[in-house]
């Protein structure tokens, strides 16, 4: 391998990678290694389903959400500075065949071998997952753009995996453990609704829709409020310890509280919330586990 | 033996890792311009932590369980996985404290108004 073709292996990577968003792996894999060690799953499936199942939820899941939501986007991410950061790297056309490659190889082998290893439910869960994935940004279908409805699909994103995790792991969709994935779900559908807040006159120059662009951004930052706080009623339902975690939708509601009354021309000042998000996430991605760790001890 | 036995193992290896490229990338610890007192401390603590298994375990305190294990053992009920888990253990926490003294450092100089 010459040094040309090395360094041009070694960018792709790059863009491969960065377009998957390493900072939301986990946001994916946990719901699902959770959710699977809680309902059973290595005791009645196995370790290998929760090694490649948490695998596949921590980079390719990601990448075909991602990567094809870069290649879809490209033309409007091109106008948003916010897109070259964390969040992501806008990617040049010359890599869209690379990501849509990447993507797709990535998936295949993972997918055939999660279908092999389970049931019909649970294959129906990983098809409705797939397609919440596809759905959010591809041509046409285009779900972001459809208010409340691209809140529902981000949030199935994060929860789906959850599911998947209890089928795979032939675990029993009791009520606590109902109480757990509506309030989960709540929560993933305020954080995408707070999230689009921060890109609501972006969205409105392109003519693109969300959430936001349709109620502004003061209602939306409520809205958010409303439903993190019943995502939190909800969770009391889980029973003793797990209602515990009710707690933790509080910082989610103060943290976005003092943008309740935001102008949509002021809606970029949404971002320092949103990257308040983001470490709030790690914190309560800890406490959520330590409760986890609770629960399965007793 | 099967591949499911180096799992947890794994997991900590790759943790470990994970450590070492946030040092690297912020220069704490055996990356730092003092390495050999940044693996010092980390060993101390790593000793520290070990005598404390010995005697717990000594004292029936301890036992070794949980799958997903080599089944390879240092002592009796004191596993392989252990010393990596310790040797991690110790490494987050410098990790996280060097991150953290950096952070309030900068934290007070701002304070102050000094330059930046």
């Amino acid at each position: 391998m010459t040094a040309a073709t090395q360094h041009r292996t070694s960018t792709a990577l790059r863009q491969i990678v960065g377009s998957s968003r390493p900072v939301s792996w986990i946001n994916t894999a946990y719901p699902f290694a959770a959710a699977f060690v809680m309902a059973g799953g290595i005791a009645d499936t196995g370790v290998t389903e929760l090694v490649l199942g948490a695998l596949y939820f921590l980079v390719p899941y990601n990448l075909l959400m991602y990567g094809l939501n870069d290649v879809w986007d490209y033309e409007s991410d091109l106008r948003n500075p916010r897109k070259g950061g964390i969040e992501g790297v806008v990617l040049s056309r010359r890599w869209h065949r690379v990501t849509v490659w990447a993507a797709v190889a990535t998936n295949v082998p993972f997918l055939v071998y999660l279908v092999a290893v389970g049931d019909p439910t649970s294959t129906a869960v990983l098809a409705v997952s797939v397609f919440a994935v596809v759905a959010y940004s591809a041509p046409r279908l285009r779900f972001k753009e459809r208010p409340v409805l691209d809140s529902a699909t981000s949030s199935t994103h994060f929860v789906s995996p959850a599911v998947f995790g209890i089928a795979l792991a032939d675990g029993a969709f009791t009520g606590p453990v109902l109480a757990a994935l509506i309030g989960f779900f709540c929560w993933g559908m305020a954080s995408q609704a707070f999230g689009a807040v921060q890109d609501v006159e972006a969205d409105r120059a392109v003519g693109i829709g969300s959430v936001a662009t349709w109620l502004g951004a003061a209602r939306t930052v409520r809205a958010a409020m409303a439903c993190y706080v019943v995502g939190g009623l909800v969770l009391i339902a889980t029973g003793w310890p797990g209602m515990l975690a009710a707690l933790l939708a509080v910082p989610y509601v103060v943290s976005i509280a003092p943008f309740r009354n935001l102008a949509d021309a002021d809606c970029e000042q949404a971002h320092a919330g949103w990257s308040r998000f983001l470490w709030l996430n790690i914190v309560t991605g800890f406490l959520v586990t330590q409760l986890l760790i609770w629960i399965a001890l007793r | 033996m099967s591949w499911t036995d180096l799992v947890y193992l794994g997991l900590l290896l790759g943790a470990l890792g994970c450590m070492a490229l946030i040092d690297h990338r912020a220069r704490l610890l055996l990356f730092s311009a003092h390495p050999v007192r940044g693996a010092a401390v980390l060993l101390t603590g790593t000793a520290v932590f070990l005598a404390w298994d010995v005697v717990a375990i000594g004292a029936d305190y301890y036992e070794r369980g949980g799958g997903a294990m080599t089944g390879i053992e240092l002592a009796p009920h004191l596993p392989l996985e252990e010393l990596f888990f310790i040797l991690f253990l110790c490494y987050v926490t410098l990790v996280l404290h060097g991150l953290t003294a950096r952070w309030a450092a900068a934290r007070a100089r701002r304070a102050r108004g000094g330059t930046r």
